[in-house]
């Protein structure tokens, strides 16, 4: 019988029961591997090293690029002016940070340094897990642009330094404009009716950032916050005519739909650089990715503020930027260690030379000016720090869930899933639910 | 008796004349025996301690208390009742994850059963580079999660991406699909990076399972005339059935948590449209710092896993019974 051939032949020994349970086995370990890898987490260590050295750890999330380097170089400066000193660096992916330095806080063992987003700040002040700065030595809130300043302020006290700070603007390829013979935009109607022109085959007028996160309520927050909207009430005229001017440059087709997919960086740059958005509405930190295509300020590419509703009012960017924090956790020693490292950073050279390899702003006026000699390209940005505003001004350390209210109208709206005054009403019943915490 | 030389000689004296020493020798030893035993459960009663029983303790107490950034420093915050529970609930957003979890994951796993017993079937028959082909199946499992999300982010772009390009030469498409950015298709493209990622987990244990059927029971069905598919229904199907809930029932535990694709194609949007319970609780407990109501959510999304396990044991409850 068994000369046959069978469809259902087979290639095992008789006994199959045992090559089952050895596979089986294998994918247990397989299993258990995947799992191990999933769930382990590296401890946090701390504490002062033996024999007369001293370390303090530090925590950041610039893992690539120019603030890595800076944050190096800094680390070297300062183990050099302070011998028997060790900076231990740690480094984490952006979206692990807050999570790490949550966990970190539960357990009462932050770093000596950490590194926060500012909107995050209060959040991780409230945990009680950051000393305030007011009593430390050569702390000062004075020369300092205004939203750097309140950002850093919970419950009345100061809890951080800004390490340096970014808005955004309108990035526009100046070959695009000439040839339509058409001028950057100033005004809303302008931006519309530019970014209608310069939609052409495979090249979208403009492209912004309308991704489910935080990028897409701070990049509509110039566009109501210059008409004098506020988030206390999202259903004022104010957020209706932001929203619908985005919602509006989808629908006619000047913007992709794939907004809603496109982060700040890569995405963004990627449109621009690749000429298939004219213009983009981003911040600094794409500079260093313009660098490596080529392109040059004033010759690839210019930019300008945010349009406002109407021509000449002012615009109000949200502030941007990361911050200094210090651990309550560490002894003594440690703890004025790591104030002198963040009040280091402070000194008019070293903000200027940190926030350049950052491509980011310093936060002091004295230093902007200075800045600017060298880089023409930040004018704008510069210009709009003077009137930018903290995120975390009304809500505190509920911003998060303010501008996930938002960012789900936004998405709504653009989505065609609800129409906008309905999307903002949306938002405005769950935001009135939400409680102010004191900024 | 070497090992009852040890405790023997605490008593010497005692050693030749009791008869029961023997006995009495052997118990003590055994003690030590259970001991030394009971030692060597202590990395895997930690293990469990640690990595299981803990977190979901500290999950349901967090579910209970009244959470906020100040309370995270401390063990315990004040009892709040079911109130984490109720204001989840009533959120729009999580009413329609629940829904959108059940629908994904039934419309998941038919997905993968219907696929992968096909490619089991498959493997099952005498052709060339089978060997191969069997082991390229089970490449999706190998990547890691959020990389398939951004493949697949890649591939279903609007603008440039491969499927949107294909379906445009092909003349199928005028526009390009927003497979991502329309609600409606984003769940469908999310549901279809799941569908492969599990392919290769229900391929793998069927093909297995198919291996074991014995090759008696076709012959005899085959004799009594049976055509192929009578064998498949009448004869495969009933002897690997064992094995299909068996594997049901983990696809069920394993797609009902679905994180790293959601997160990594559509974070839950557009406009929440890709929302399902475990990346919901992510946001809420990390986004919003809701962890109380972030809590909430998964011990919801617990007790729907911990539904599969009487499931499963009624299942099998003859071969149990058997047993």
């Amino acid at each position: 019988m068994q000369t046959a051939k069978w469809p259902y032949q087979r290639e095992g020994r008789p006994g199959g029961g045992v090559s089952r349970r050895w596979r089986f086995m294998a994918i247990g370990a397989v299993v258990a591997a995947l799992a191990a890898a999933g769930c382990s987490s590296s401890g946090s260590s701390s504490g002062s090293g033996s024999g007369g050295k001293t370390t303090i750890t530090e925590l950041d999330y610039f893992t690539t690029g120019g603030s890595n380097t800076a944050v190096n170089w800094y680390n070297q400066q300062f183990e050099k002016a302070h011998p028997g000193v060790t900076v231990k660096r740690e480094v984490v992916p952006f979206a692990n940070l807050i999570t790490k330095v949550l966990q970190e806080a539960s357990a009462g063992d932050l770093p000596n340094v950490v590194m926060l987003d500012n909107p995050n700040v209060p959040q991780v002040a409230a945990s009680g897990q950051l000393k305030p700065l007011n009593s430390e030595p050569g702390f000062t809130t004075s020369g300092y642009v205004p939203g750097a300043i309140s950002e850093c302020t919970y419950q009345g006290k100061q809890y951080c330094y800004p390490i340096g700070t970014n808005t955004i603007g309108i990035f526009y390829n100046k070959a695009m404009l000439a040839a339509a013979h058409l001028s950057p935009p100033t005004t809303w109607a302008q931006l519309q009716s530019d970014a209608k022109a310069l939609t052409k085959g495979n090249t979208y007028g403009i492209a912004f950032d309308a991704t489910a996160d935080e990028q897409s309520t701070w990049q509509l927050e110039p566009f109501f916050w210059s008409q004098g909207g506020n988030l206390d009430d999202v259903s004022t005229p104010a957020f209706q005519n932001s929203l619908q001017l985005w919602v509006n440059m989808v629908k006619d087709g000047s913007a992709s739909k794939s907004v809603l997919q496109w982060g700040q960086s890569p995405d963004l740059v990627q449109q621009f650089v690749n000429k298939t958005a004219a213009m983009i509405e981003d911040g600094p930190w794409i500079f260093p990715n313009l660098n490596a295509a080529g392109w040059k300020y004033n010759q690839q590419y210019g930019i300008v503020p945010i349009p406002t509703k109407t021509a000449g009012s002012t615009v109000v960017t949200p502030l941007g930027g990361e911050t200094w924090n210090l651990g309550n956790s560490g002894s003594a020693q440690q703890q004025s260690l790591a104030w002198d490292w963040i009040n280091g950073t402070q000194t008019s050279a070293t903000m200027q030379h940190f926030t350049s390899l950052m491509y980011y702003l310093p936060t002091k006026p004295s230093v902007i000016a200075e800045y600017l000699k060298g880089g023409p390209q930040y004018t704008v940005f510069a210009k709009e720090t003077e009137t930018s505003r903290s995120r975390t001004a009304e809500y505190g350390a509920n911003y998060p869930k303010v501008s996930q209210a938002m960012w789900t109208a936004i998405q709504s709206a653009i989505t065609g899933t609800s129409s906008v005054s309905s999307a903002l009403s949306q938002a405005q019943s769950t935001i009135s639910g939400i409680s102010k915490v004191s900024g | 008796m070497a090992r009852t030389a040890a405790p023997a000689q605490k008593a010497p004296g005692r050693r030749s004349q009791r008869p029961d020493r023997a006995i009495a020798e052997v118990s003590r030893a055994s003690t030590w025996a259970r001991w030394a035993r009971l030692t060597f459960l202590v990395p895997a009663v930690l293990y469990v301690l640690f990595a299981f029983l803990i977190p979901i303790v500290y999950n349901l107490i967090l579910s209970f208390e009244q959470t906020s950034p100040a309370t995270i420093s401390s063990l315990f915050a004040p009892f709040a009742g079911i109130a984490n529970y109720k204001n989840a609930l009533v959120q729009a957003v999580t009413q329609s994850a629940i829904i959108r979890t059940f629908t994904f994951t039934f419309l998941s796993l038919l997905f993968q059963f219907v696929i992968g017993f096909g490619l089991a079937l498959l493997f099952n028959l005498n052709f060339p580079l089978r060997r191969v082909a069997r082991s390229l199946v089970i490449i999706p499992w190998l990547l890691p999660l959020l990389i398939t999300g951004f493949i697949f982010k890649f591939l279903f772009q609007t603008e440039a991406g491969a499927v949107n390009q294909i379906l445009a030469d092909m003349h199928l498409v005028s526009h390009p699909i927003g497979f991502l950015t329309s609600p409606g298709w984003a769940y469908l493209t999310v549901l279809i990076a799941n569908v492969w990622i599990g392919i290769p987990f229900f391929a793998v244990l069927l093909y297995s399972a198919l291996q074991d059927v014995p090759l008696e029971l076709k012959e005899a069905a085959m004799l009594d005339g049976a055509n192929a598919w009578q064998r498949l229904i009448r004869v495969t199907l009933p002897v690997i059935r064992p094995v299909i809930e068996v594997v049901f029932v983990l696809g069920f535990v394993f797609t009902i948590k679905v994180f790293d694709v959601v997160i990594g194609l559509t974070q839950g949007g557009p406009a929440n449209s890709t929302e399902i319970l475990a990346p919901w609780a992510y946001n809420l407990t990390f986004q919003q710092f809701e962890y109380g109501q972030g809590a909430a959510i998964n011990t919801i999304l617990l007790l729907i896993a911990l539904f599969a396990a009487p499931v499963y044991i009624w299942l099998n409850r003859e071969s149990l019974r058997r047993a």
